[in-house]
């Protein structure tokens, strides 16, 4: 009991620790999305309706999206999210990989989820935060 | 075995095509202009012939009505905005209570960034750095494009900065510069425009220039005018050559006894009396064969008796064309037949005259 205790405290902290995103490497981010991630990205009517206002607000936005299933898109590109957790984990200190535990529920999901082009408008909008993140 | 249409069917097909006209087939053009406008036009007329509504907002909200509607003969083809920064646009299009669009976008999508001004150009060796105030954006590229006068296409050359160098430059020749930025799709999106292009610098030895095109027009005029110059120069040449045979024509020029009379000067250094008494047979002029007919021998013939030989009547004989014998005829002895030369006289005979000398007189070419 103690020791799950300690496993769920610590989560906490971690999620704590990296909820802010204010400390990362925005120059290395803004090189791997030139690089690497924007090649997973791309839309055709890029419509979007989330903002952010600075770079640590963005990153926490794109991360949200990336990483935690919506209703109506239960997951994006498996190589999309790995890769932008590899970035933020390389860039940002304290942040920590969280989908270690959900990768295998989310690969059986897989099969049962909608395709790519029902997650279009969470890609219209991560397109539109990575966008803003490079010109701020 | 066929089955009937449920009753509902048609008007579900009309919903359904109204829903996707609604949604696909309103045409659109939006420009972002530097940031500072947002224009957005339309292409689509409806066919009640009524004018458009549209509403916007900026971040989250949709609910104001255009302020500056673009008008086309009197209907309403666009809006414009003024930009509120880097943000979301959210519009709809309405005909009546019919939405035709509604759209959620980045006006940086649809950038159009502002033309570059005050364009410097600096000369450093072979090199020239062009040089201009960035906009404050990230994600931007500044393209330069260069040329001299004899190149006939622009050079490109782009920099995340305003601040492009270009390398091995003559600086002799004069070179034309342009720039114009663009946005980086990384950063915009593939729906950006190009901004226009600056106002062309033309400099030479890094001094600025009006026009690189004098370069050219001046080779050109040179190489004209020496053409004209040698051709005038021809002319002129073929004009004398024309006007000397004109003068031979009108004016022949006077022959030279020399070739007339073989050995008058050589042998008889010009003493004509002389050179008669050698030749006294000779009743006629030889002609030269080689020389022109206007090269006619131009002859004045004078002999002059002395002077205190009694006055005698002057008797004017006309000699060949172009000799002439003026003689005075001394009084001489009455008893003289005439016809017959008085005693102690000579007589000359030449070109078919006989003429009469004393020891007083003398023939004068």
């Amino acid at each position: 009991m103690v020791f799950f205790r300690k496993i769920f405290i610590l989560q906490l902290v971690g999620l704590v620790l990296t909820s802010n995103f204010t400390d990362c490497d925005f120059e290395k981010i803004r090189m791997d999305y030139l690089n690497i991630i924007s090649k997973d990205l791309t839309c055709t009517d890029c419509d979007a309706t989330l903002r952010c206002e600075d770079q640590p607000d963005c990153l926490t936005k794109i991360e949200r999206l990336t990483l935690h299933p919506t209703p109506g898109c239960k997951s994006l590109p498996e190589e999309l999210a790995s890769r932008t957790e590899a970035t933020l984990e390389r860039s940002c200190p304290g942040y920590y990989r969280k989908q270690k535990n959900n990768a295998q529920a989310m690969k059986k999901r897989k099969k049962r989820e909608d395709t790519i082009k029902r997650c279009q408008k969470i890609v219209s909008n991560l397109i539109g935060l990575w966008r803003r993140f490079m010109r701020l | 075995m066929t089955r009937a249409l449920p009753p509902w069917a048609p008007a579900a097909v009309f919903l359904l095509a109204h829903l996707i006209g609604a949604g696909g087939a309103f045409e659109h053009q939006i420009i972002n202009f530097n940031f500072e406008t947002v224009q957005v036009t339309w292409d689509a007329s409806p066919p009640s012939g009524t004018n458009l509504t549209f509403l916007y907002g900026f971040k989250e909200k949709n609910d104001s009505e255009c302020p500056n509607y673009l008008l086309q003969n009197g209907r309403r083809v666009g809006c414009l905005l003024v930009a509120e920064g880097d943000t979301i646009l959210n519009f709809s299009v309405w005909n009546g209570t019919q939405c035709l669009k509604n759209r959620s976008l980045w006006i940086s999508d649809y950038l159009k960034p502002s033309s570059p001004r005050g364009l410097r150009v600096l000369w450093r060796e072979e090199a020239v750095t062009v040089t201009c105030p960035d906009l404050p954006w990230k994600g931007l590229l500044y393209e330069v494009q260069y040329k001299s006068s004899f190149d006939g296409e622009w050079q490109p050359k782009a920099e995340s900065t305003c601040n492009v160098t270009i390398q091995d430059l003559d600086a002799e020749k004069c070179y034309s510069f342009r720039a114009r930025v663009t946005a980086m799709k990384s950063s915009y999106g593939s729906t950006t425009y190009p901004s226009d292009w600056s106002e062309v610098i033309h400099q030479q030895r890094g001094q600025p220039r009006d026009s690189c095109q004098e370069e050219r027009v001046f080779s050109k005029s040179v190489l004209i005018y020496g053409l004209a110059a040698l051709l005038l120069l021809l002319l002129l040449v073929l004009c004398v050559w024309k006007l000397q045979r004109v003068k031979r024509l009108l004016m022949p020029s006077v022959p030279d006894p020399k070739a007339t009379f073989a050995g008058l000067f050589e042998s008889h250094h010009g003493n004509f009396q002389e050179w008669i008494k050698d030749t006294q047979n000779l009743t006629h002029l030889q002609k030269v064969e080689d020389r022109e007919p206007e090269d006619v021998l131009m002859e004045g013939l004078e002999v002059q008796p002395s002077k205190v030989e009694a006055e005698t009547p002057v008797t004017t004989m006309a000699g060949p064309p172009g000799l002439q014998t003026v003689e005075k005829e001394t009084s001489g002895t009455p008893s003289q037949l005439p016809g017959r030369p008085p005693q102690g006289e000579e007589v000359l005979a030449l070109g078919g005259f006989r003429f009469t000398m004393s020891d007083n007189s003398y023939v004068m070419l």
